[in-house]
């Protein structure tokens, strides 16, 4: 009997204590929406930091850690600073996720940005799990789209640029067979096909259509397949070092097709390697060079000037430069309306935002169906530079 | 044509395949050990080879010869620091295996924190020549490979199957007790396979990188393949390993003729499959059960 009312005595003791607990708890949400500011604003960044991809992914995440400092250097988000959370994806979607998985439950961060097409697409049951506004910057297949809403992107995909790259070869180029060398993954599957589709719709005809493993470096046996076929043109859609590697065994092997390709061949290393076989190789970007806009140059100079060589894939650069500016407006449109540094509320400000102006890129609008339409600026590699030929206006 | 043209790419890479399987193969028959480090050496070497040319911009020759002794000289480590440490223990075949394993991992491991997984090239510049012969392309690369690779090849072959350095070795590898008995030195034999195959991986890696360069991670897929191509050749046979290479170097890349080429390394181990099942003995070789495997 005296047992039993210890016991009853400790249940109305413990209830007491969560009564007090949720109050405490409720009262902390309460403040945090009354918006109390943090000591910072954390997000996450999970790039690749390591391994094959790395050359681009550091370069990104270098930039990024740019734009957050800038950010910073003028007084933060409304007097808050900016926090980044680095962490190393090495472009695999299983590291991806774990990446996110600390990031969100250790570090608690509302706000992801993400890249590599198969690690964002890993990343995003995830995000809608966790409510995790994630980012997608840089990635490039164009079922990105469909991952919103927990997943946006603010980058341009491959549908837009391998659409007006697609049609400017056949009618511009004047090619009309081309072969498809593409990384049988997320990042090449997709946008292959859809090159195909583009091209043939144009009138030209893929001959041959070619899928290799992610770290394939020796394209022996596929080059022979692509002389059998003699093709006009072959466009390479393989990850960064495929790029670096495949145009050197191409032409060593007799090949004299056009090569092209997407910003992957915007890459000093592609020169380095083999100055000879980079040379005329023609590449889509979406993000404006320095000629064009009197911020990037400052930038690529400043960024030059900082870790003394020029950035991989500058175009990326750029993107992710910007990147820390985008998640300031998203920050700035909630406290603008009192909403606290969640997830849901990180969503819910940048759908309400609509556009956002940015110092690279210039103004993004966010379409519809998720994408982000640009002008595609078409290059080439003359004399181991990156020179733009053309502009490509959007839905030409 | 194109099955002729993938043919002759064939060769070229599966000289490659055979080199590497050739000196797996010596390792497995002498010392009767799954030699999974040989994949950390083959690393280290091309490593060696990357720093040299590339960091220090000093000539190929160079880089071959620093990278002949740094094999060598892990090559022997490994044995005397484990192999025969785990011997004298009376350890057998698995704790072997397990150290192997666990050597090479932690090779790699070790590499990639220092260069990271990244590829690196080495500091020479990629030869774009190349020779059109009866409407085959023959790219200087795959020419170099094919004879300078075959030479060394051959020459290994021969070593093995002809001096009296060889004949030891096969006796120690088929009867190590008998052999001790009469008069061969067992352990020492065992350091000589060690620093033969070690040295063997220099020229492998020297002529795959320079066409593909090198990373911390290229250990693993050229030792499955030389795994596959002992079983298809015939345990501990070192003529089979590398027929076997070349055979799965000719067979994969002939059939992407045919077939993406996405489906190369499953096409490979199809083929150990088979031989398993089909032929357990492998073309030259002793049946598995006989290795301890």
């Amino acid at each position: 009997m005296r047992s039993k009312n210890r016991r009853r005595q400790h249940g109305r003791v413990i209830a007491g204590l969560l009564v007090l607990a949720a109050a405490v708890g409720w009262g902390g949400i309460a403040s945090a929406q009354a918006g109390t500011k943090p000591d910072a604003y954390q997000f996450a960044l999970i790039m690749p930091m390591t391994g094959g991809n790395a050359g681009y992914g550091m370069d990104q995440v270098r930039s990024a850690l740019m734009g957050v400092a800038d950010i910073n250097a003028n007084g933060g988000v409304d007097g808050v600073p900016l926090k980044v959370i680095t962490e190393d994806s090495q472009a695999n979607p299983q590291l991806g996720v774990s990446a996110f998985k600390k990031a969100v439950s250790v570090n608690k961060v509302p706000i992801v940005v993400t890249a590599w097409s198969a690690v964002v697409s890993a990343i995003a049951p995830f995000a809608a799990q966790d409510h995790v506004l994630t980012f997608s910057i840089g990635a490039n297949n164009p079922k990105i789209k469909d991952l919103k809403p927990w997943v946006r992107t603010t980058f341009p995909l491959s549908d837009v640029g391998i659409t007006a790259l697609a049609k400017y070869t056949y009618t511009k180029l004047d090619k009309k067979t081309a072969a498809i060398v593409y990384v049988n993954n997320d990042t090449g599957v997709f946008a292959a096909r859809l090159y195909k589709q583009i091209f043939e719709a144009a009138g030209g005809k893929v001959v041959l259509m070619e899928g290799v493993p992610q770290d394939t470096t020796n394209f022996t046996s596929v080059i022979a397949k692509i002389m059998s076929v003699h093709p006009d043109v072959v466009h390479m859609q393989l990850l960064n070092t495929g790029v670096e590697q495949f145009p050197g065994e191409y032409r060593a092997s007799g090949g004299t097709a056009l090569l092209t390709s997407y910003e992957a061949a915007q890459d000093p290393v592609l020169i380095k390697r083999s100055p000879q076989a980079a040379n005329g190789i023609i590449f889509f970007s979406t993000a404006p060079d320095p000629s064009l806009s009197k911020p990037v140059a400052d930038f690529i100079s400043r960024w030059t000037a900082k870790f003394g060589r020029a950035p991989n894939g500058p175009s990326y650069c750029e993107y992710l430069y910007d990147a820390p500016y985008v998640i300031k407006a998203v920050i700035e449109y909630m406290n603008a309306h009192d909403m606290a540094y969640t997830g849901d509320n990180a969503r819910k400000a940048f759908e309400a935002l609509g556009s956002i102006t940015l110092p690279l890129t210039g103004k993004m609008v966010m379409q519809s169906d998720g994408g982000v339409v640009k002008p595609v600026f078409i290059n080439e590699i003359e004399n181991g530079k990156f020179v733009r030929i053309d502009t490509v206006s959007p839905g030409t | 044509m194109l099955l002729l043209q993938t043919a002759y790419d064939g060769i070229a890479i599966g000289i490659i395949y055979a080199l590497f399987a050739a000196s797996f193969s010596l390792v497995l028959g002498a010392r009767r050990v799954w030699h999974f480090a040989h994949a950390g050496v083959y690393e280290v070497a091309g490593f060696v080879v990357y720093v040299v040319t590339a960091v220090f911009h000093l000539p190929l020759s160079v880089a071959v010869l620093i990278a002949l002794v740094v094999a060598a000289a892990l090559g022997l480590l490994i044995e005397h620091g484990g192999y025969r440490v785990l011997e004298s223990r009376h350890s057998g075949h698995l704790s072997s295996f397990i150290y192997a394993l666990v050597l090479t991992t932690f090779i790699q491991g070790v590499l990639t924190l220092i260069f990271t997984t990244s590829v690196h090239n080495y500091g020479v510049p990629m030869d774009l020549s190349h020779f059109h012969v009866f409407g085959l392309v023959l790219t200087r690369w795959s020419l170099e490979t094919i004879v300078i690779g075959g030479a060394i090849l051959l020459a290994f072959i021969m070593l093995i199957e002809r001096t009296p350095l060889g004949r030891t070795i096969i006796a120690i590898s088929t009867e190590p007790h008998l052999a001790e008995v009469l008069g061969v030195n067992r352990q020492r034999t065992y350091s000589i396979v060690m620093i033969l195959a070690s040295l063997l991986v220099v020229p492998t890696v020297v002529l795959l990188g320079i066409n593909t360069g090198v990373s911390a991670a290229m250990g693993f897929h050229i030792l499955l393949i030389a795994i596959a191509a002992s079983i298809i050749g015939g345990i501990g046979s070192v003529r089979g390993a590398a027929l076997g290479g070349l055979l799965i170097g000719l067979v994969v890349n002939m059939a992407t003729a045919y077939v993406p080429a996405q489906w190369q390394d499953a096409m490979a181990f199809s083929l150990m499959f088979i031989f398993i099942i089909v032929r357990p003995t492998g073309l030259l070789g002793v049946k598995l059960r006989s290795m301890g495997a």
